[in-house]
């Protein structure tokens, strides 16, 4: 996959990470791990600059998902966002993360609107998914804005740093986001 | 997967990870079930030759956890397989199994699959297992529901079956605290 890049109106744009973004990452990490520590187990292992290098460098050489994206709000890196890929069922799961100076301004929503126009328009996936633990209503609400579906909650599916969270399971098929376009 | 892995299930039927000499078994037991098994497996539309199932096997590396790429032998005869697939150092463990029809019915997959989840909590760690079957695959949610796992919601068009063709899916969960409950 070529790096992506979109402008999402706003100041607000969407592309993928290089190497040069591991400095900001991490410094955006560093001034959010309150924020962030109640659902991320990446927040725990992010130690150093040299974490964020080694992931951004994962995410490059990853032939299949596009998981190393950032979100940057007037040039500044404000969160994340991420697409895993799954071969074999042809579905894809959606992450994201924001910054909490960002919340609010519906930027995770249309960040994510995009990405599902790339997976069923560009990469032919045949269903989205997004996990969110079962206590993070700001997360369920976008899932709640994209039209996505309530599909069940794994018992502690989502593993954080002081243990485990019910997860609440989100679904979307190609023809619901295709019927929910033409709508809106 | 784990090359050393050896299960005795009881009845002469044993667990063990396929090599590659098992792949002209592995092909006939396959050609022999595939209209049953493309109603729910994508992958019954790769196996293609005995060819494509020595690739199978061979792609299956001994990462020293992950316990997949098992066939359930009983005697000399490949009776189905079963799987319980870890990525990486997860702390979560996914079922897989399919049988030949003639097997059906003597509870293999059932015991293959609890020794299977019983390793993967006390040897590595597991925190949860879960169980993907097709809604109308009553034979597979059966097999859940004795292994005692607790039914969590249903993913619509969230598997790809044979033929291009897509199924919901039922998914199952167990945590490890529950486990421990009925052992």
């Amino acid at each position: 996959m070529n790096p992506l890049f979109r402008d999402l109106g706003d100041g607000a744009v969407v592309r993928t990470y290089t190497l040069d973004d591991a400095q900001a990452l991490y410094d955006l990490i560093d001034a959010n791990r309150d924020h962030l520590r109640p659902w991320m187990i990446w927040e725990h292992s992010t130690k150093s600059v040299d974490d964020t290098r080694t992931f951004i460098q994962s995410c490059l050489d990853d032939r299949v998902s596009i998981e190393g994206n950032g979100i940057f709000v007037d040039g500044e890196l404000a969160g994340g966002i991420g697409l895993d890929i799954d071969t074999l069922s042809n579905s894809g799961e959606i992450g994201y993360w924001l910054a909490q100076e960002y919340e609010g301004r519906g930027i995770v929503t249309r960040a994510c609107e995009w990405f599902f126009d790339l997976a069923f328009d560009e990469l032919g996936l045949h269903r989205m998914e997004l996990q969110a633990a079962s206590d993070n209503e700001r997360s369920r609400a976008v899932a709640g804005r994209l039209g996505m579906r309530e599909e069940g909650v794994w018992r502690d599916g989502i593993r954080v740093a002081d243990g485990y969270l019910d997860s609440v399971g989100y679904g979307i098929l190609e023809d619901e986001w295709r019927a929910r376009r033409v709508r809106t | 997967m784990r090359s050393d892995l050896r299960i005795e299930l009881g009845g002469g039927a044993v667990l063990r990870p396929y090599s590659t000499t098992d792949a002209d078994a592995l092909f006939a037991v396959i050609d022999s079930n595939r209209v049953r098994l493309a109603r729910w497996f994508h992958w019954v539309d790769d196996a293609t030759a005995a060819s494509s199932q020595t690739a199978y096997i061979e792609s299956r590396v001994d990462d020293g956890r992950s316990l997949d790429g098992n066939g359930i032998w009983v005697g000399d005869d490949l009776a189905g397989g079963c799987d319980l697939m870890i990525s990486g150092s997860d702390d979560v463990g996914e079922l897989g199994f399919w049988l030949d029809e003639e097997f059906v019915g003597r509870g293999l997959v059932t015991r293959a699959a609890q020794a299977l989840m019983t390793r993967g909590y006390e040897d590595e760690g597991l925190h949860r297992t879960q169980l993907r079957a097709g809604v109308d695959n009553l034979r597979s949610r059966a097999v859940a529901k004795r292994l005692g796992m607790r039914e969590e919601g249903v993913l619509r068009g969230a598997g790809k079956v044979g033929g291009g063709l897509y199924v919901d899916l039922v998914i199952y969960g167990q945590v490890v605290d529950d486990w421990r409950k009925t052992v």
